[in-house]
This record gives structure tokens, C-alpha cells and sequence, in this order.
């Protein structure tokens, strides 16, 4: 199960500022866990028609130089982001060839406290 | 280790695919992939169980959805797709019967079946995949191709004003009627659902690129030139939202190369054939068992 980050209300401030307001403070405040992506590419099924890479809110892949069997340039996740998908699973419901998806994987990420302002 | 080497795993809709058929023979990027893919997961979303799936599609690239998909199936003649469906759902009422079609098939040479089903209110979900020409055929001009547009039958720019199908569906008597783009896969996703789990005639169009047939001679470029066109509706929309949520379908009409307007236009509730032909039933009964008494009077006479 996944835990959600904060139950929070940004408000956008006169000044243009933006106050962040916890209506309950979680008993986890200082640790959360956030789901990561693994994303797997089905090479065989790939066309190359790169919708994955241009609609992944994070920019996460690009075109690689590898080629599969028809010879398309199958897509590969950017070096260094392979922690940075969101599980969106917008390339997976996007791609037409039933040829990407992703595997949540759970990661523990500690954080610290900030300060309470209200 | 590349991404390469992780590549042979199973995708998560692969059981309700024939898996050993993939990768099927779309071109790259045309959407009827993404539009098969949102209604495997709106099914699943709708709860709607194994035994009770059934998806009718015509003749054209839209129409082989159906070969690819892992349940009940139906691959009917052009054209005929809506009264193959309506046999279905009379023979056996508790079925949920899906129609998956294209442009030409749905509104061409089947125009006829479409508005008398919707007048009808026959409990159907109806899913067009507007691609704007006859793709299988080579990218003829069809009932929807906007006016200016080129294709192979109109090289100096189609004069024929198309349907404007949300528009079409409601007045012919839908009971629920949306139009989306294959950009906006959540909202097709839950919107087909949601036509799923209603009862009536409902109708959906998907407007997707084909690159091949429609793309090309509109230089319209690359695949992902069509898609970014979506994206600047979807833009758009993001500013307009609640205008867009009540569209008016007689507004839906599309323009080449104007912004698309997308959304749900129709969400009502009337009778179904099935509901009222059901009530009829007992009436119809006791007339009968009339008509053979006063038969069987006559020959003793
Ligand atoms: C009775 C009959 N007439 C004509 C055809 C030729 N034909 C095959 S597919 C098609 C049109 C397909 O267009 P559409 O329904 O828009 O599907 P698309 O390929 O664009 O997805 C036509 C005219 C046929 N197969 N049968
Ligand atoms: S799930 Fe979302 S963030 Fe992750 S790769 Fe796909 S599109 Fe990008
Ligand atoms: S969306 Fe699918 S077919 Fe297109 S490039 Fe990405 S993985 Fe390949
Ligand atoms: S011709 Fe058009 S509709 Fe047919 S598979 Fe190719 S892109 Fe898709
Ligand atoms: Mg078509």
C-alpha cells in the first residue's frame, strides 16, 4: 500500500508567494514513501513512434541507438533518471503497441522536518 | 546493463490480448492501439465480467480491434457491425455488446444502422475511431473528412461537408454521447466506463491519427505531429474546461487545422428497446393465446 505524501492545501498568496497549510500533520511527517517506475520496454513490439518519449511528464526517455528486429530505434530511460518516473503510466496508456510499461517499486524517502509555520 | 535486456516481460494487458499476435499490423502510430488498450482498461474498470464481453467490430484498420482481443468477438461485414450487435442484445439481454468501428464503416455504408439504433435506444456502446478517411483502402475521403482536406480521392481539397458525429448521435436520440482524442487516454478510459455501465444506446468517437492514410497527404509530418495537435487542444481546453464539459454538440463541428472541441455532450436516461420490448412481452403473449383460441374455435365450427 502506498502512503499518501501529505493531505496539504497550497494557497497562492497577494504577494504571489505560496503558503503550505497541513489540515492534519501525519505521525510520518518526516519519512514518506514514494512510488518509483521501472520501466519496461517490450523491444520486439516498439515502432518507434516516440509518443512515450514526448508525453512522459518527467522526460525521462529518449531515442536509443539500439534497434530491434523491423529495425526501429527503440526508446531507453535517460541515464541518471532511472529514479525519477512518477508511475503516471501516461507512456503506458499512450503507447500504441502494448509495448511499454512500469512496475511500481516502493522507495522510502526520509526527509526533513520543515519548519511549522502555523 | 541496457533497457534493452529487460525486454521480453509480459505487459499488463496481455491477458486480455492474443499476445501471440502482437505486434499487430497498425503502422507506427496510428491509434487504434491506444483506443483498444483504454477500452481493455475501461472494461476492467466497469467490472464488466469475462462472460458477459462482447465487441463487434466492421471491416477497415479500426475494425480488426477485434482480433486482437482475447474474448468474445465478433468480426462482422463492412457496415454491419450495429445490426450484428443488435442481434446479440435481443438473443441475450444480460450480455454488454461493444461496437468498435471506423469513420467509414460506422457512418458511411452503416450510417443507416447508426441513427436507427440510437433512435431505437438499443443498449449498445458504440466506439468510432475517427480517423478522418478510409484508411484500409489506401486514404479515401469519407463522411468525416473536414472540408479543404486532401486525400487520395480529393487531391485538390475536399469540398463535402462532413457529419459532425457528437451532433449526429444526440439528435438521432443517444443516450450518452463524449468525444476524445487518443491523447487524452484517462478520460477515455473512464468515459468509455462509464458508457459501459449505462444502459442505452451510447456513443463515443475517438479522434486518432493515422498517419498513413490521412497524415501524409495533409503534412501533417511525423505521427507525433498528429498527437501534438491534440496536445494543443488539450491545452486549450485545460483553460476552458467548463465551457468544454458542456459542449454543446451542434458546436462540435470540426475545421481543418482549428482547435477540436472535446468532452461529454449528452448524459440522459430513456427506456431502452430491450426495457420496453421486455414490458410488451405478457401483452403480446395473451394475444397470441387469443388468437389460437379464437382459431381453434373457428375449425370446430
Ligand atoms: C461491402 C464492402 N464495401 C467496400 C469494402 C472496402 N472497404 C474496406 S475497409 C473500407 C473503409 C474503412 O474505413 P473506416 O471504416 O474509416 O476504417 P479505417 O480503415 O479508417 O480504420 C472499405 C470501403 C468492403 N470491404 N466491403
Ligand atoms: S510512468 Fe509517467 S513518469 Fe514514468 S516513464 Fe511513464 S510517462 Fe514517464
Ligand atoms: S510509445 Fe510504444 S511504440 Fe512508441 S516509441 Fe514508445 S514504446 Fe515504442
Ligand atoms: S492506414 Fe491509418 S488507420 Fe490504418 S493502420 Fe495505418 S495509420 Fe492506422
Ligand atoms: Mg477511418
Amino acid at each position: 500500500m502506498i502512503i499518501p505524501v501529505s493531505i496539504s492545501i497550497v494557497m497562492a498568496l497577494p504577494e504571489g508567494g505560496v503558503e503550505k497549510k497541513y489540515w492534519r500533520k501525519p505521525l510520518d511527517f518526516h519519512k514518506h514513501k514514494v512510488p518509483i517506475g521501472k520501466v519496461i520496454i517490450i523491444a520486439e513490439r516498439c515502432k518507434a513512434c516516440n509518443y512515450c518519449i514526448e508525453f512522459c511528464p518527467k522526460d525521462i526517455l529518449v531515442e536509443s541507438e539500439e534497434r530491434n528486429k523491423k529495425g526501429y530505434k527503440v526508446p531507453m530511460v535517460v541515464e541518471g533518471k532511472e529514479k525519477e518516473c512518477i508511475v503516471c503510466r501516461h507512456c503506458e496508456d499512450i503507447c500504441p503497441e502494448f509495448g511499454i510499461y512500469i512496475e511500481e517499486i516502493e522507495e522510502e524517502i526520509e526527509e526533513e522536518e520543515e519548519d511549522d509555520e502555523t | 546493463m541496457s533497457e534493452l535486456d529487460s525486454v521480453f516481460d509480459a505487459h499488463p494487458v496481455d491477458a486480455h490480448l492474443r499476445a501471440d499476435m502482437l505486434p499487430h499490423i497498425w503502422c507506427p502510430g496510428c491509434g487504434i492501439g491506444i483506443v483498444l488498450k483504454a477500452y481493455i482498461k475501461a472494461l476492467d474498470k466497469a467490472e464488466i465480467p469475462l462472460e458477459k464481453r462482447i465487441m463487434v467490430s466492421g471491416i477497415g484498420c479500426s475494425g480488426r480491434a477485434c482480433i486482437y482481443l482475447n474474448q468474445d468477438c465478433y468480426h462482422s461485414t463492412h457496415g454491419r457491425p450495429i445490426p450484428f450487435a443488435t442481434g446479440l442484445k435481443l438473443a441475450n439481454p444480460d450480455l454488454n455488446v461493444s461496437v468498435i468501428s471506423g469513420d467509414g464503416d460506422l457512418f458511411a455504408i452503416g450510417g443507416n444502422h447508426f441513427i436507427h439504433a440510437a433512435r431505437r435506444n438499443m443498449d449498445l456502446n458504440v466506439i468510432c475511431i475517427n480517423n478522418f478517411n478510409y484508411g484500409m483502402t489506401g486514404g479515401q475521403s469519407g463522411p468525416t473528412t473536414p472540408v479543404d482536406s486532401k486525400t487520395i480521392t480529393t487531391p485538390y481539397g475536399n469540398i463535402e461537408r462532413p457529419f459532425n458525429l457528437p451532433h449526429l448521435a444526440s439528435s438521432s436520440g443517444a443516450t450518452y454521447v463524449a468525444r476524445w482524442t487518443t491523447l487524452d487516454v484517462r478520460r477515455l478510459r473512464d468515459s468509455m466506463a462509464e458508457a459501459l455501465k449505462k444502459k442505452g444506446f451510447t456513443f463515443i468517437e475517438v479522434i486518432s491519427p493515422c498517419p498513413t492514410g490521412y497524415g501524409r497527404p495533409n503534412r501533417r509530418g511525423e505521427p507525433i505531429d498528429e498527437m501534438k495537435q491534440y496536445q494543443e487542444i488539450w491545452d486549450l481546453r485545460e483553460d476552458n474546461w467548463i465551457i468544454q464539459e458542456g459542449a454543446d454538440p451542434r458546436e462540435a463541428d470540426i475545421r481543418l487545422n482549428e482547435s477540436i472541441v472535446v468532452g461529454v455532450f449528452a448524459d440522459t436516461d430513456r427506456p431502452t428497446f430491450t426495457d420496453l420490448y421486455s414490458q410488451l412481452d405478457p401483452v403480446r403473449k395473451k394475444k397470441l393465446k387469443e388468437i389460437v383460441r379464437e382459431d381453434e374455435r373457428r375449425v370446430r365450427e
